[in-house]
């Protein structure tokens, strides 16, 4: 019996200890903690703000909106080489002269073309022959495309830049095509037919608006290549009117080659031609329906020394943007 | 009769356990912050001629008033100091003295006009990260002090103050900083203050961004004017469709400015920028 009650009372005093134990060990849980030195705070994120992912929501006067899901740019570059190509200079790659956005919409199948003028003064990076980066400047966006030293890195440098001037949107994918590609393109087809969608007997008498007519290599090559300074200053009709003309042209080429299939067009112009594409996406160019309207970047022309300058108004670019790229949060 | 004995009696040592184990924990946290609070005082009091000296320097300056510093209200008003042909000694509105029983390394205090945000400013003597992770009374984790990193002058006469805060899920701290985001909310929310001991410096908010997590301190330093006017251009420069940079004030690297910054949800390596510079001083 003495015994009994000993055990029990032993036993009771035991678990009392490790209750004890088991009280100052939550105590000093708390202080598990590191203290951990800057830039740190790798560990906040557990107690940091509930708030969504930054990159993705926008505040504009108490609204939230999300980027649109949906969307995806792919960037399209006309490239001017000039002729001769240099691997020896920096910045002797070409220029980016049609630069144009085209914003697909997955969920409508449909397709908007944004128009970057070539004059836009934007942060261009400039890169030494061995690739590294050297400075920074402001100057033409499309001299941005001169620093790679293959038509895939000049289109990747452009993809940066162009999404840096549009407040770091993403730029999925490119494709490029220099003026000499859809010169072989045409070549290859037996000639563009072409509705001439302006005046351009500057160039050629034939080239009456509205005429239709059938064109050479040689010929489409200069069309595009054509500068018009007719409407100096003037940018946006300048642009329009190239838009028009470019869209001729590809209407023209999508004919021969049956529904606007680019990836044939591409595969014509060879070495002409580069693209990060998936097949899948090339052919979403070609099905998806085109909206009517052209947006281009709001701003002003500014004569600079040599060229035209083109001075993004930035305000109503943030707007553009944002109403292309964003929709209202719907909670 | 046996069985209801036995459980009563387990019932009994139940309870016993509990409120032992309670006991337990009480104790084991009374003397962690007792130890807490040791280190602290350990390391307030390691310089002690500095601060000495820093101290009474200080309370030299504010016994020449006659009334003893007020410990305002967040609500109720600062009363301007009038203005007379001889120059009233500064009082601050902010009870540095009753901040300094706390925490000597408390050395400012900071307010954004139209805001909650109202913090003391701390800056450790010896480790740069301690503030992130302490309340000034000592308490680790959560949400920890507004601080900046020795690298940086407590007098605020640097090009730039570095203020760090972190950025709290309940809105405390630097958790309502992201309300800069909608650029309706920056125009109404330009001024911040900074109280010191014998002076409050009024700056006005021109850029809110989204930046990257380098160590501006470090990688832009105050005494280079060219790295502090590269620090500006990297604000100007600044496109992230989150950051508005206001161009009504002109700002170079002459000025004074603070930073204030904190994280960024979602974005390890991003930290989200409140740049703000000096438009008054008033002593």
């Amino acid at each position: 019996m003495r015994s009994h009650k000993f055990l029990l009372s032993a036993a009771a005093a035991l678990i009392m200890i490790a209750a004890a134990a088991v009280g100052a060990m939550f105590a000093f849980k708390d202080d598990q903690e590191e203290t951990k030195t800057l830039p740190g705070y790798e560990d906040s994120y557990d107690s940091e703000s509930d708030d969504e992912e930054w990159d993705s929501t926008i505040v504009e006067n108490g609204v939230r909106y999300r980027l649109d899901p949906d969307i995806e740019t792919v960037l399209f570059l006309g490239v001017d080489d000039g002729g001769e190509k240099s691997e020896l200079i920096a910045g002797s790659g070409g220029r980016a002269d049609t630069i144009l956005l085209l914003i697909l919409d997955d969920s409508k199948k449909s397709m908007k073309v944004l128009s970057v003028s070539r004059d836009t003064m934007a942060e261009v990076d400039a890169y030494k022959t061995d690739g590294s980066y050297s400075y920074s400047s402001l100057t033409h966006i499309n001299m941005q495309y001169a620093y790679g030293d293959s038509p895939t890195r000049s289109a990747y440098l452009m993809k940066k830049t162009v999404s840096k001037l549009l407040y770091g949107i993403r730029i999925d994918g490119f494709f490029s095509l220099t003026a000499k590609g859809i010169r072989k393109a045409v070549d290859l087809m037996g000639g563009l037919e072409i509705t001439m969608p302006d005046d351009y007997t500057e160039i050629d008498p034939r080239y009456e608006k509205g005429a239709k007519l059938k064109l050479s290599g040689e010929d489409t090559e200069r069309l595009l290549r054509f500068r018009d300074i007719t409407v100096a200053g003037s940018n946006e009709s300048r642009v329009e009117r190239h838009l028009k003309l470019i869209d001729s042209v590809f209407t023209g080429l999508g004919g021969r080659i049956g529904g606007k299939n680019l990836k044939k067009l591409m595969d014509l112009a060879g070495d002409e031609a580069a693209t990060d594409l998936d097949a899948e996406t090339l052919k979403k160019l070609s099905d998806y329906s085109l909206e009517e309207r052209m947006y281009t970047l709001p701003g002003s022309v500014v004569e600079g020394e040599d060229h035209d300058e083109f001075h993004v108004d930035e305000e109503a670019l943030r707007k553009l943007i944002t109403g292309l790229y964003y929709r209202p949060e719907e909670e | 009769m046996k069985r209801s004995r036995l459980i009563a009696g387990i019932t009994g040592l139940v309870i016993m356990a509990a409120g032992v184990g309670l006991l337990g924990y009480e104790g084991a946290s009374y003397i962690r912050d007792r130890k807490a609070r040791e280190k602290e005082l350990e390391a307030a009091l390691r310089e002690p001629d500095i601060r000495q000296e820093e101290k009474t320097e200080l309370l030299r300056e504010t016994e020449k008033a006659p009334e003893a510093a007020v410990n305002a209200d967040k609500e109720e008003e600062q009363s301007e100091a009038p203005v007379q042909e001889e120059k009233e000694p500064y009082v601050s509105k902010i009870d540095f003295e009753a901040l300094w029983d706390i925490n000597t390394d408390i050395y400012a205090y900071i307010e954004i006009d139209g805001t909650d945000i109202s913090y003391p400013v701390l800056q450790s003597v010896t480790n740069d990260g301690y503030y992130l992770n302490h309340t000034p009374e000592g308490k680790s984790g959560r949400p920890a002090s507004i601080f900046t990193l020795k690298a940086d002058s407590r007098d605020f006469t640097d090009f730039n103050t570095v203020i760090y805060g972190h950025n709290m899920k309940n809105g405390l701290m630097f958790g309502k900083l992201k309300e800069y985001r909608d650029e309706e909310y920056l125009d109404s929310h330009r001024t911040i203050r900074i109280y010191l001991p014998d002076r409050e410096l009024v700056y006005k908010v021109f850029a809110a961004v989204v930046y990257d997590d380098r160590l501006i301190t470090s990688y832009y330093k105050n005494d280079d004017p060219e790295a502090c006017a590269r620090y500006l251009d990297s604000i100007y420069g600044n496109r992230d469709i989150n950051s508005h940079v206001l161009k009504d004030t002109e700002v170079t690297e002459e000025d004074r400015i603070i930073t204030l910054s904190t994280c960024v949800r979602g974005q390890m390596d991003a930290r989200y920028l409140i740049v703000a510079v000096l438009t008054d001083e008033i002593t």
